[in-house]
């Protein structure tokens, strides 16, 4: 009698602490690393960047230095093998480790076909195999334990260009940094990797949510703007008509964990090592759309400067990255917008000084929960540095919202520009 | 035999939390090692400085501001110290923002050996992540002995189920490239679909997948007082090798590095020696002493001390900067919970009858530290505290136990968008009051938490009569609100004997400096801790019983040594304050009413303190605390947040009652001390005996018993 297989114990480690595709990273061009003026600002229409991309294994380059690229150019190709699964023969066979592997019929490295008879334990009685559950490779044995590992045949892996530019740099095998002009984005939170597609503007202003109505059949393969939140119903929405991505201001909690399929959303607010922990991973590759949150959780519009920049690029294309890591290697999703075509690049780009510390006259984002999403500008910094925090000595800015002066700590403003008007703001 | 300790003039001593590198210096002043300043800069862990190191000169560059000394040359420390002033003699570091060590926790029966040993796991930076016995049935919560949802002290949740169903579940195949061509074979020939026979899985088995799972860094398994079943830890032991073995095969195939877990086990000698025959340098083993030497007691301090040694070794060096720091040291680098450890522990020896409770908030940790003359317990949770380990403290409780903190109506999204806002941008500050209101109802219930946890592991409550606050959220708010906090997040009942809890605050931040200082030099520690680190709040009285809401619970009269007298009527359900400053001090005589008792007084009976002793004021004075134990709310909203406004409101109160009574004593309490202030020996009670209240024996007293 021939026994069926069981299934293969499954070799993936679920959960959310796998650490994001580090392999690219996004920094300002022509400056040292490590040095306190490689730091992005939160926001900015225009700068020159440097995009590295990376091969996850080695793999053949195929872009070279000069070579202008567009965001799906294959940049370097490769194979990657599928997460190898192991099988306890041993077990299977109620034998020991060691006459175990007599049952083999495949050396290690030898390649088989799905169905192909990889152990076969002829007996008295009847026999009993062991058939291969895929396409793949014999890739190790282990005398001791009676294991041996699957690994599936390796899929071609083709990595893109994912920004617009030009190719500045190699890294012989593993990938390529990318030169361009452009206009960025961070993001609080998203996941989904990294995609391209044209921005498609479907809210009129930064306080009006996503509206999974306006979610229609011309919404396929765009990256939607919302202003201030989406619904799960949106983001449903989004993955029924293959929209690549979605910027919107805030998203709440029940929405998400809903969107998500969690049974009890408590699940969602543990954090693991570095992240929050999602069912299956969005973060990694397999989320079917970006996501970019830019203020935060709950019901706010998105940062007033921000959507009119994003406005401004209705119809063209963008690149994005949801991909987001709380710490240990911190990750916040990133909006990239290259400029080329609106002639960015003979634009001179803007001189970018070193961290923004706010000045008078800043226009800044508010981050503390109570005023998250709004936008003001510093009219004075105190000289006090106590806040309402008695203990602690913190910079403090006044900065006025819409007329309203409030005062706030540093850590809890980010600039988003310097030196303009503020729209419908009282001067002074 | 004495040990001679390097003379040291002049030392820095960093500590690195997850938010805030604090740095203090220290200094010979009079003959004695004195605080001289502090800096303070954001923690530098993360792009773009991955650098411990970079905070902790930002932190340097700040004294150099304030106090004019050169410590640095360029980015280096200028030591030893030079004839013209500048440069310390030595530089200590202490940190706790390295990850936390991953443990399993694994012993024969889920519900006391796994459970003490994931409580023993709670000594230093850990995250528990589940528990594997030979009652246990893997991931399948439903099979599983006891309950049905994974306790509240794993810091994961592995529930297997929550995880598969996912609207992403289907979509895997389109991962890699969305432009791969689908595989030909399956298109042209559609393979009958073999139905594979699902065997159900062994236990060893499923506790295999789920040890991969989890993928600890430790498992520890406990056990057995003298004389248990060895063969019982053979399918333990068995399954930790079996899930390194598979690991190990995987790490052959992929090419990458996987580090098997380590395995400490803590079991009577006998087994030790199996265990270890067993392993036979499959793996690495740490035999430490049982933690169940006879059935009904515990002895966690071995194992405790093996799972420091383990994260000292591993964990703490993948701090980013780890190795710049260490350079810079002139010490191991330790961690700060055991800095705070050996602190609690040396105020419980260094003063008699001292049994104190170190409740340290931070922002990404917290702990409870409780260390008697004879004992010490701790509860040190990684990934707990007010910002980035917001959305944890969050998970373990709800909007509704928050809620009854606040002065104010809030809905559940505000509260929970709060957290989850604070854990996506974990360096920003409360702006509001609102905002503080909130942090602060995090704070109790991170304590609560905590709190709840470490008295599972005691056999009686326990018994303090100090409690310490130590960490930002305790420091950087108004005194009255720190003192409110830790009573309400603890809830102290007041020593048996006393009914008073002294209150202390680290406002200098210097405690656990003092513990790292200690590895250098331990009478400059020692010095530094009892002069310059506590700020004395004051004592607690704590009235229990119950009664109807209002119904008075304690008649209270405060009579200082200078003949002043002070006079509170405390009803059940309130709190008072009676002023007495740190250099004051009083006796107390509190006639409680019927139904009500302090410590371990009859109920209804007149306590006071002993002749000749005196209770010693503090920052605030006497609290007298009748809000009964636990702490009972009102039951509609509004009348609960009536009685929430007036706790908050007490200190204002007194304020003002001592305006009216024109006593101008009453000291401005809105922050602690300014750095550099010593607080002295009298506002420091380190060294002072505590007061203590007892039932009266005179003849007047039984009058008040008899109504």
């Amino acid at each position: 009698m021939v026994e069926e297989n069981p299934p293969v114990s499954s070799g993936i480690t679920l959960g959310g602490n796998l650490r994001p595709h580090l392999g690219n990273r996004v920094q300002l061009a022509g400056l040292t690393p490590g040095s306190a003026s490689q730091y992005l600002p939160a926001m900015a229409p225009n700068l020159t960047l440097k995009v590295t991309r990376r091969l996850p294994t080695a793999g053949d380059v195929v872009a070279g230095v000069g070579h202008k690229v567009e965001s799906d150019t294959i940049i370097a190709t490769t194979r990657i093998s599928g997460q190898p699964q192991i099988f306890n023969l041993a077990e299977y066979f109620g034998v020991t480790p060691k006459e175990a592997v007599k049952f083999l019929q495949k050396d290690v490295q030898d390649t088989f076909k799905e169905d192909d008879i990889i152990a076969l334990r002829k007996g008295l009685v009847g026999r009993r195999q062991y058939r291969a559950p895929f396409d793949g490779t014999l890739s190790a044995l282990d005398e001791n334990g009676g294991y041996i590992s699957l690994t599936p045949r390796a899929r071609p892996y083709n990595l893109e260009a994912y920004v617009r530019g030009m190719v500045v740099e190699v890294i012989p095998s593993y990938g390529v940094s990318i030169q361009l002009q452009a206009g960025y984005a961070r993001g609080a939170f998203g996941f989904g990797r990294e995609r391209h597609g044209l921005l498609r503007v479907l809210s009129t202003n930064p306080a009006e949510p996503l509206d999974p109505a306006s979610i229609d059949a011309r919404a396929t393969n765009f990256i939607l703007l919302g202003g201030s939140y989406v619904t799960a119903e949106s983001l449903r929405r989004a993955v029924e008509l293959k929209v690549r991505g979605i910027i919107a201001g805030s998203i709440h909690e029940e929405e998400l964990t809903k969107f998500l399929e969690y049974r009890r959303r408590s699940q969602f607010y543990r954090v693991g090592l570095n992240n929050w922990r999602f069912p299956a991973e969005p973060s990694s590759q397999e989320s079917p759309f970006t996501l970019v949150i830019t203020e935060g959780f709950g019901i706010r519009p998105m940062a007033n400067r921000l959507f009119e920049m994003l406005v401004g690029h209705d119809g063209e294309e963008l690149s994005l990255n949801g991909q987001t890591q709380l710490r240990r290697g911190l990750q916040k999703p990133e909006i990239i917008i290259p400029l080329v075509t609106t002639g960015g690049a003979n634009r001179p780009a803007a001189r970018f000084e070193g961290p923004l510390v706010p000045r008078v006259g800043s226009v800044v984002r508010l981050i503390n929960p109570t005023y998250l999403g709004a936008v003001g500008q510093v009219v004075s910094l105190p000289a006090s540095r106590r806040g309402i925090h008695p203990g602690q000595l913190e910079r403090l800015a006044k900065v006025d919202v819409q007329g309203t002066t409030l005062v706030l700590p540093f850590a809890d403003i980010e600039v988003l520009g310097q030196n303009d008007a503020l729209p419908g703001a009282v001067s002074g | 035999m004495q040990t001679r300790f390097r003379k040291i003039e002049s030392v820095l001593i960093a500590d690195c939390g997850s938010n805030t590198t604090r740095v203090a210096l220290v200094e010979v002043v009079d003959q004695a090692y004195r605080f001289v300043a502090r800096g303070e800069a954001p923690s530098t862990l993360e792009e773009p400085f991955p650098d411990v190191t970079i905070g902790v000169l930002n932190a340097i560059r700040a004294i150099e501001d304030t106090t004019g000394k050169r410590l640095l040359s360029g980015t280096r420390l200028i030591t030893p110290q030079k004839e013209d002033g500048s440069g310390v003699d030595a530089f200590v570091a202490s940190s706790s923002a390295a990850e936390p060590l991953r443990v399993v926790a694994a012993g024969l029966v889920k519900d006391l050996s796994a459970a003490s040993a994931a409580r023993a796991s709670h000594g230093t930076y850990t995250s528990v992540l589940g528990t594997i016995s030979l009652d246990d049935y893997g991931d399948d919560y439903s099979l599983s002995a006891g309950s049905s949802a994974p306790p509240a002290s794993f810091d994961y949740d592995p529930d297997a189920e929550e995880m598969t169903s996912s609207p992403f579940a289907g979509l895997k195949d389109r991962a890699v490239t969305p432009d791969e061509p689908e595989p030909v074979v399956s298109r042209n020939k559609p393979k009958k679909v073999r139905k594979n026979r699902v065997a159900p899985a062994s236990w060893k088995e499923r506790q295999v997948a789920k040890l991969r799972r989890l993928s600890p860094n430790v498992v520890v398994i406990s056990g057995g007082s003298r004389g248990a079943k060895s063969n019982s830890y053979r399918k333990l032991v068995d399954v930790v090798l079996e899930a390194n073995r598979q690991e190990k095969i995987l790490a052959i195939t992929t090419g990458e590095t996987r580090r098997s877990s380590s395995l400490v086990f803590a079991g009577p000698k006998e087994a030790q020696e199996q265990v270890l025959e067993q392993v036979a340098g499959q793996c690495e083993v740490f035999p430490v002493d049982t933690i169940r030497p006879t059935p009904d007691r515990e002895n966690l301090n071995p194992l405790q001390a093996q799972l420091a040694a383990i994260y000292q070794e591993r964990l703490l060096p993948n701090l980013p900067g780890y190795r710049r720091l260490s350079e810079m040291s002139h010490s191991l680098i330790t961690t700060t919970s055991d800095s705070l450890c050996l602190i609690t522990r040396f105020l419980a020896k260094d003063v008699e009858a001292n049994r104190v409770l170190t409740a340290d908030l931070g922002g990404s940790n917290a702990a409870l530290f409780y260390a008697d003359a004879q004992d010490f317990t701790s509860m040190v949770r990684g990934g707990f505290g007010l910002s980035f380990g917001l959305s944890n403290v969050l998970a373990e409780t709800s909007p509704d136990q928050l809620r009854r903190w606040l002065p104010f109506e809030i809905n559940d999204e505000e509260l929970i968008h709060y957290a989850l806002n604070k854990t996506l941008r974990p360096h920003i500050l409360p702006a509001t009051e609102r905002e503080l209101f909130i942090e602060g109802a995090f704070g109790r219930e991170a304590l609560r938490v905590l709190m709840t946890e470490l008295d599972r592991e005691a056999p009686a409550h326990f018994n303090y009569n100090r409690l310490i606050g130590v960490g930002g959220p305790l420091v950087n708010v108004p005194l009255w609100q720190t003192a409110l906090l830790m009573l309400d997040g603890l809830q102290p009942s007041g020593a048996n004997e006393s009914g008073l809890v002294e209150l202390d605050l680290d406002s200098t931040m210097l405690m656990s400096a003092a513990g790292s200082l200690a590895n250098l030099n331990p009478n400059a520690a020692a010095y530094l801790f009892r002069y310059d680190c506590l700020h004395r709040l004051g004592a607690a009285v704590i009235v229990q019983g119950s009664g109807n809401p209002g119904v008075i619970a304690a008649k209270v009269k405060l009579r200082k040594r200078n003949g002043q007298l002070k006079e509170a009527t405390v009803p059940f359900g309130s709190i008072a304050l009676l002023h007495l400053r740190a250099d004051e001090q009083a006796t107390l005589k509190i006639q409680l009413q019927s139904n009500f008792r302090i410590g371990s007084s009859k109920a209804g009976a007149l306590v006071s303190t002993a002749d000749g002793t005196y209770i010693s004021g503090g920052a605030l004075g006497v609290i007298i605390d009748a809000r009964g134990r636990p702490i009972r709310f009102a039951d509609g909203p509004e009348t609960r947040i009536a009685q929430v406004t007036h706790w908050y409101n007490v200190y204002r109160e007194a304020l003002k009652q001592a305006e009216a009574e024109g006593s101008e004593d009453f000291a401005p309490a809105s922050g602690p001390s300014q750095p550099g202030q010593p607080g002295g020996l009298l506002a420091n009670s380190a060294t002072d005996e505590p007061a203590s209240l007892r039932e009266t024996k005179r003849r007047g007293f039984s009058l008040g018993r008899r109504r």
